[in-house]
């Protein structure tokens, strides 16, 4: 216990005393802990859109007002057997009619259907695909079997055009910020590298004073990685800092416009993966920096 | 207590620093190593506390073979012995007590225990009053002194002091041996590394005479030879 406060006693004045060297370490691991979160954030709102909108890939059958419910649900059995069809959903008359009225209920259209004066919907099914390329293989099934007699309408909802379009903005993004990435890791090694080389150099003296005195190891290389540990530590907490609050509350409206209806919103998702991210930053903080660390204590240190 | 075995010591380049020297130094013996600047006398400090290991040849220091010693093991070696040096090695920006202290908290001494023991040595080296100076406020005597203290924080068995008074006036010099002559008493093995040849005479103990790294003349109480 005393080694281990003495240790971090010896650190810390490492750390004060080549502040400047600290900031512009903290600085860069701070850049790169930044782009990472920014691309296992991207990755995360990528999946939720496109998840999202190939979950509104589907096709709806509507069914003639008169055909009994058990031919509609015999439909549905025999459809459900095809290869293509993740799921099917029915919705009855008057399912049809509720739904009908939540989404008008604040325009006329409420008034010409009370005029109607009875439930004007038939009852349909809506057909998922497994992947949305097996789209048509559901078009198909549905115009070409027995039900074709009792089927008013099919409507197709296909938005692979906005599937395409999201991959490859997201794809685009997701090359510049890994490059990004690379990029600050290299820098941040080479920097932490040489920062703790210039401390190691500074302390010569203590250093080899201390082996002549018979100092434990640890306490000769202890100090460095406990200094290594506080850059990891204090870039993480400020990089979560700036990510958490002002960056996210000003850029999540955009991002949020561009995803309209698609992907929940982004601050949301990207606090419910909040501990999946701090875990992920503080840990890719402190290896990134101890392993730097580390190679120069190995080499400007050795016993 | 201290044996060497045929101990020779190349550098690199071919240098050869110490030729198959053979000695023993008894537990509580005060041998001055003497001979000209070159002749191999901080080699043999350097092999006492492994900061070199001998080429060829063997060392053992009480019952312990040092000669191949494994590095995690050389810090408890140098607790055991202590150093000093002609240039003190003091850091100058510790006040002499600190400079003491932190020997030991390197070594992971607890911090009451380093309170109690660190004025103890200051009082054994006369310096009990001047802890709290730094070693610029100091004089070159005053220093080797704090210097001593560091050395003896461990209780070490043996004390090496490479050419200790080389930066001190005659007068502080005698104070300095006149210190190591006491520590002797006590019961610590003392190894001074000289050239002074008046120091050596006044001493009258044994001394181990070396020229271009051979072991020319080893006296139980010898004279400056060279
Ligand atoms: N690290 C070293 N590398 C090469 N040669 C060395 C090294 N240290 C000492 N020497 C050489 O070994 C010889 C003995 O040196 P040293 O033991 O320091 O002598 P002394 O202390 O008696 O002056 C000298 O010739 C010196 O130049
Ligand atoms: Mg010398």
């Amino acid at each position: 216990m005393t080694a281990i406060l003495r240790i971090i006693k010896f650190a810390l004045k490492n750390f004060w005393r080549n502040l400047a060297l600290s900031i512009v370490t903290i600085t860069i691991l701070v850049l790169v802990l930044f782009s990472t979160s920014f691309l296992l954030l991207l990755n995360i709102l990528a999946r939720t859109a496109t998840g999202a909108v190939e979950n509104k890939i589907d096709v709806s059958v509507f069914f003639e007002e008169r055909v009994a419910e058990e031919k509609v649900l015999a439909a549905k059995n025999e459809w459900e057997k095809s290869e293509a069809v993740k799921s099917i959903e029915y919705i009855s008359k008057d399912q049809a009619l509720e739904l009908f009225k939540t989404k008008h209920k604040d325009d006329d259209a409420i008034k010409a259907l009370e005029e109607v004066g009875r439930n004007p919907f038939g009852q349909s099914l809506v057909l998922k695909p497994k992947t949305p390329d097996q789209i048509a293989d559901l078009e198909k099934l549905i115009n070409g079997g027995d039900y074709k007699s009792v089927i008013k309408q099919t409507s197709l909802s296909d938005n692979r055009n906005d599937l395409a379009k999201l991959k490859a903005v997201t794809d685009n993004i997701h090359r510049i910020g890994l490059g990004a990435s690379i990029i600050f890791v290299i820098i941040a090694v080479l920097v932490i590298h040489s920062t703790i080389k210039m401390t190691i150099y500074t302390q010569q003296q203590e250093i080899s004073i201390m082996r002549l005195v018979g100092a434990s190891n640890i306490f000769i290389q202890g100090p460095f990685i406990v200094e290594s540990i506080l850059y990891g530590l204090i870039a993480s907490l400020i990089a979560m800092a700036i990510l958490f609050f002002p960056l996210l509350g000003m850029v999540s409206p955009f991002v949020d416009k561009f995803f309209e209806g698609y992907a929940e919103n982004i601050f949301q998702s990207f606090l419910n993966n909040a501990w999946l991210i701090i875990l992920l930053q503080i840990f890719l903080g402190v290896i990134l920096s101890v392993a730097s660390s580390g190679f120069a204590i190995r080499k400007h240190l050795k016993a | 207590m201290i044996n060497f075995q045929s101990v020779s010591k190349i550098y690199p380049g071919n240098i050869t620093a110490l030729k198959e020297a053979t000695f023993n130094i008894a537990s509580g013996e005060f041998v001055s190593i003497v001979g000209q600047s070159g002749s191999g006398k901080t080699t043999v400090i350097r092999l006492l506390i492994a900061e070199e290991s001998p080429s060829f040849g063997k060392i053992v220091i009480g019952d312990w073979d040092i000669t191949k010693i494994h590095h995690s093991e050389i810090p408890m070696l140098r607790r055991q012995i202590g150093v000093i040096f002609q240039d003190f090695k003091l850091l100058v920006k510790k006040t002499a007590y600190e400079n003491v202290a932190f020997a030991l908290e390197v070594s992971g001494v607890p911090s009451g225990r380093i309170k109690t023991i660190v004025p103890q040595v200051f009082k054994i080296v006369g310096l009990e009053k001047k802890m709290d100076r730094f070693p610029k406020q100091m004089s070159g005597g005053e220093q080797q002194r704090v210097a001593i203290a560091r050395a003896l924080i461990h209780r070490p068995k043996i004390l090496l002091a490479d050419e200790p008074t080389g930066n001190l006036d005659s007068i502080n010099a005698h104070e300095i041996i006149d210190l190591l002559l006491k520590i002797n008493e006590f019961g610590t093995t003392v190894i001074l590394v000289t050239h002074n040849r008046e120091i050596v005479n006044m001493i009258k103990k044994r001394v181990i005479t070396l020229d271009h790294g051979h072991l020319v003349s080893d006296q139980a109480t010898g004279k400056y030879i060279l």
